[in-house]
């Protein structure tokens, strides 16, 4: 018995931080639609963080997604040349980035780009008493900070997610034809052949899941920051932790909720 | 005797420790209050309790006849009463000074002025605190000198026109130039304004030099409260020591060998 009391212990302690964050978590996103439905949100907030995060990750996110469409082509290339019907691997690609590689290689890049720096901002003005001026300001840190990043993750990660998915597609398309020479109509004949008319709407209802799961997460980490500047780094790497998690756990949880 | 315009009432707090154990002051409409303490103990928290950005365990803090334990809408009333001069100014760095400024006055207030009586209230507010508009209003923080972004912590505390100002440490980090810029700067906005404060300080210069009457924090309660000349004539061993750098010196000599002595016992 004396032996299990120490990993029963530390799983009753990580079980009831899991649980306080989820009703921290909880409670942020009640707070922060309170928020929206009372009109302390600026549209003009919104508008700048929509610009930071979807705009300004563009790059990034067609960089990813070109590598992951060539990626996958290649791969798939080596695997069908001499055993199947080189046409499906317009249909393995199409499926591989729509289903699954655009959604999740924009979340990483995402989490990076955006969710990284909202826990590290905030961290900053929390232990900066950036916070506690708004406050004094009588300004709600919720709907001046938390609602218009929320908003925007919300917004504008499913079109990140639609435009990677094109590109991951062209890509993909391109390095079929370099790689294994299929050309571009067969390709599209492939990849039209297993084509579902609902799998572009799970892709970006995925997205929304990510643009949702990203910023309420390094939010609420940024809200909880303390101890200066060493403070801040922790606090930002556990939310970088926390949300890859997050998006690969809610990732397994979309094919049984929705593909079945 | 004027009434008192904040009361601070047997003021608990503990974090890991207690660091408030009972505070009671009352600060009178119109008068400059200076708490003195050293590093750690508990000065800034009791500034914050007093428009409760940090709540108090035991206790309360009454401004203007209202709780800070009334609930938001309370808290919402005494902080547009307050204006609160931070430590470190606090101010936005994605802001430049126009925009950093006029959040010092309501939402409400603003819809009511419109854009152009706004600035023109910026503007009047940075001219008081003896910045130049047009030099500094387009500039964000980080272009500003350590001086400068105090001064426009000043300004945004007062652009609201409150009837309290609290300042949290306004001289930490300053030059001696500075530090004698900001007091002056900070005696004549009390002046123009009129208002009620209550400053947190170290530096005993500066808070005899403005204060109506000054406090002494030492390990959660109130040690001395008296005026400037009263915490003068005081002998208690621990005024002195904030009144004179050679008692201070004794006082510290004192206190280690005291430490050594303890260690010392089996």
């Amino acid at each position: 018995m004396p032996l299990l009391a120490a990993p029963v212990s530390a799983l009753v302690r990580a079980g009831s931080r899991a649980a306080a964050h989820a009703g921290q978590l909880f409670l942020l996103t009640v707070a922060i639609f309170r928020a929206l439905l009372s009109g302390q949100v600026r549209l003009k907030h919104v508008l700048d963080q929509a610009h930071e995060a979807g705009v300004r990750s563009l790059p990034l996110v067609c960089l990813t997604a070109v590598l992951s469409g060539v990626v996958t082509s290649q791969q798939g290339g080596y695997q069908f040349t001499g055993s199947i019907p080189l046409y499906i691997l317009g249909s393995v690609v199409a499926s591989s980035v729509i289903l699954e590689l655009g959604p999740v290689m924009t979340a990483f890049v995402v989490i990076g780009r955006v969710g990284a720096r909202i826990t590290a901002e905030l961290g900053t003005m929390k232990v900066s008493e950036q916070i506690d001026a708004l406050y004094s300001l009588g300004r709600d840190p919720v709907a001046f900070l938390a609602a218009p990043r929320l908003v925007a993750g919300i917004v504008t990660v499913p079109a990140l997610v639609a435009l990677a998915n094109l590109v991951g597609l062209i890509a993909g398309m391109l390095a079929a034809q370099a790689t294994v020479g299929l050309g571009g109509e067969s390709f599209l004949y492939g990849a039209r052949l297993f084509w579902h008319r609902w799998d572009l709407l799970y892709s970006l209802v995925k997205g929304a899941a990510f643009g949702f799961v990203i910023p309420i997460i390094s939010l609420h980490m940024g809200f909880r920051t303390r101890g200066g500047a060493e403070g801040v780094g922790r606090t930002t790497t556990e939310a970088v932790v926390f949300m890859i998690i997050s998006v690969l756990s809610i990732d397994a949880l979309f094919p049984p909720l929705f593909l079945n | 005797m004027k009434a008192p315009l904040i009361r601070f009432i047997d003021v608990h707090k503990a974090f890991d420790r207690p660091v408030l154990a009972g505070v009671d002051l009352d600060v009178m409409e119109g008068e400059t209050v200076s708490i003195l303490g050293p590093s750690g103990t508990g000065k800034s928290v009791l500034l914050k309790t007093s428009i409760g950005l940090i709540p108090p365990d035991q206790g309360d803090v009454i401004v203007d006849g209202e709780s800070v334990r009334g609930g938001p809408q309370a808290l919402q009333r005494i902080r547009a009463k307050a204006g609160y001069v931070f430590q470190y100014s606090a101010l936005f760095d994605s802001m430049d000074v126009l925009e950093n400024v006029s959040l010092g006055i309501r939402d409400d207030e603003q819809r009511r002025l419109g854009p152009a009586e706004v600035r023109r209230r910026v503007e009047e507010a940075l001219q008081s605190v003896n910045l130049d508009p047009g030099a500094v209003l387009g500039k964000l923080p980080a272009e500003l000198s350590g001086g400068m972004r105090k001064r426009v912590g000043l300004a945004r505390a007062v652009v609201g026109k409150p009837r309290i100002l609290l300042y949290d440490e306004p001289v930490t980090g300053l030059d001696p130039v500075n530090t004698a810029a900001v007091s002056q700067l900070i005696q004549s906005v009390d002046a123009a304004y009129g208002v009620t404060s209550l400053v947190v300080t170290h530096d005993v210069n500066q808070a005899l030099q403005i204060s109506d009457r000054v406090a002494l924090l030492d390990r959660g309660l109130l040690r001395f409260v008296g005026t400037p000349q009263e915490f003068r004539d005081c002998p208690e061993p621990l005024v002195r020591a904030f009144a004179d750098p050679a008692a201070a010196d004794e006082l510290a000599r004192s206190q280690r060998e005291d430490m050594e002595d303890e260690e010392e016992v089996p």
